[in-house]
């Protein structure tokens, strides 16, 4: 009876099997490593973007919010980039188990390294143009869900408009509902970059006092693009010192 | 360990000597199998010819720093995983080929070396069979092949805290299923 090792001899020879080449593996090896650092970095963009977002959030109005807290949290909250780092986490976290040594490593280790390295990166990214420009493709393909009728609610405190006129301490709006309003602002919360001027809509909270007029305790654009492009610009000129906007 | 690293590097140069790896692995490497799997000797030996053939394909992506039977261990695993899959079912009844072998498993429970071997032999084949494949491959591993948990870790590609967890609840398996056999007495 023909050995084993015989056979396989055989048909190593006959079938002219050899060894694969060791460039393949390493190619295959080096490559997983490549993707997962790349996973690493895109996780740390979102990271970045998150904290980028988080930070120029609207926290000064969390409470005076239409629609409470929840509503305030449910448009802050950057879904997008969630998503997107729950993508990047799964995707690096498969490849770092493929490497050669990966599964030795637990799922709480793997995770908590990723997690880590990848808030450093987002950290360090910061100091990048990246984040600003991700925030513009966000802006461009998906849009923050702007209500105008929640803000044009002035017996519950909000009211949205064009400025038509700008006063010493007043403003003349013209409302979404095409309703004329003069809004006193002269205790009002303006952020310093917001210059108030005719054409520029903007979102104001308060109390109405009486037909036609409103006291404004905050002031905020309205969200459009054009508004973010200048929130970029600026947070590009002065990183983190940009006030809530 | 390092003869095992020389054999591969001649066996890389030239195909004859990689008969050297085939002889060294041959007989260990078709027990397990056959104590993994419900196939026959036949169809073991078919397995095990896969098994040095893509392990030979694939020496060069053997990592040194590996034992080399942790390696081809590794090969064969994945190979009767893969078979499984084919067949599209586990083992059903599990292989022992002696009742040395059982009461290695059994002693795990410290039953009795007095106990009549041909129970013994039916009773932990019974119980093989009842606990599940992962706990009774591990158990295979570190009992019956005395892998250490490093080796074992290699093998399943698992870590070592959660090869040293699934060695103790196979332990705890095994004897729930012992209560279940004629060797609950013995317990």
């Amino acid at each position: 009876m023909q050995k084993l090792s015989e056979k396989i001899l055989a048909k190593i020879k006959s079938e002219n099997i050899s060894p694969r080449e060791k460039w393949i593996f390493l190619v295959k090896n080096y490559g997983i490593w490549v993707l997962a650092i790349l996973g690493i970095v895109l996780a740390g963009v979102f990271v970045g973007n998150i904290i980028s977002d988080l930070h120029s959030a609207e926290w000064d109005i969390m409470h005076r919010f239409p629609g409470g807290k929840p509503n305030f949290l449910f448009h802050t909250i950057p879904f997008l980039w969630l998503f997107g780092i729950a993508s990047a986490f799964t995707f690096t976290f498969f490849l770092l188990r493929k490497t050669k040594h990966g599964y030795r490593f637990g799922i709480l280790a793997i995770s908590g390294t990723i997690l880590i390295v990848s808030s450093i990166a987002g950290v360090a990214l910061l100091s990048t143009p990246l984040p600003p420009k991700f925030r513009e493709f966000r802006m461009q393909n998906f849009p923050p869900s702007f209500e105008a009728s929640e803000w044009n609610n002035p017996s519950e405190g909000f009211l949205f408009g064009e400025i038509l006129e700008v006063g010493e301490k007043i403003l003349i709006l013209n409302a979404f509902d095409e309703s004329i309003w003069e809004v006193d602002v002269s205790e009002a919360r303006i952020p310093p970059l917001l210059k108030l001027k005719e054409k520029l809509k903007v979102r104001v909270i308060g109390e109405q006092i009486s037909d036609g007029k409103f006291r404004a305790d905050f002031v905020k654009p309205e969200i459009s693009r054009e508004i973010l492009r200048k929130i970029q610009k600026n947070e590009n000129e002065r990183k983190f010192n940009l006030p809530a906007y | 360990m390092q003869e095992d690293v020389s054999l591969v590097a001649r066996a890389l140069k030239n195909s004859d000597a990689y008969a050297l790896i085939v002889e060294k692995y041959e007989a260990p490497l078709l027990r397990y199998i056959l104590r993994i799997s419900n196939i026959t000797r036949e169809e073991g030996e078919d397995l095990l010819q896969n098994v040095f053939l893509k392990s030979y394909q694939n020496l060069n992506d053997f990592d040194r720093s590996l034992k080399f039977s942790s390696w081809i261990y590794r090969i064969a695993h994945n190979e009767v995983i893969s078979a499984w899959r084919k067949k599209s079912a586990r083992a059903e009844e599990v292989n022992l080929e002696n009742a040395e072998a059982a009461q290695i498993l059994a002693s795990t429970l410290e039953i009795p070396a007095a106990i009549d071997q041909k129970i013994l032999v039916e009773s932990v084949r019974s119980i093989l069979t009842k606990i599940p494949q992962k706990y009774r491959e591990v158990l295979i591993l570190r009992f019956l092949e005395e892998k250490d948990y490093s080796e074992i870790s290699d093998i399943l590609r698992r870590p070592m805290g959660s090869v040293a967890t699934l060695v103790h609840r196979a332990k705890k398996s095994f004897e729930l299923a012992a209560r279940e056999t004629d060797l609950q007495k013995f317990i």
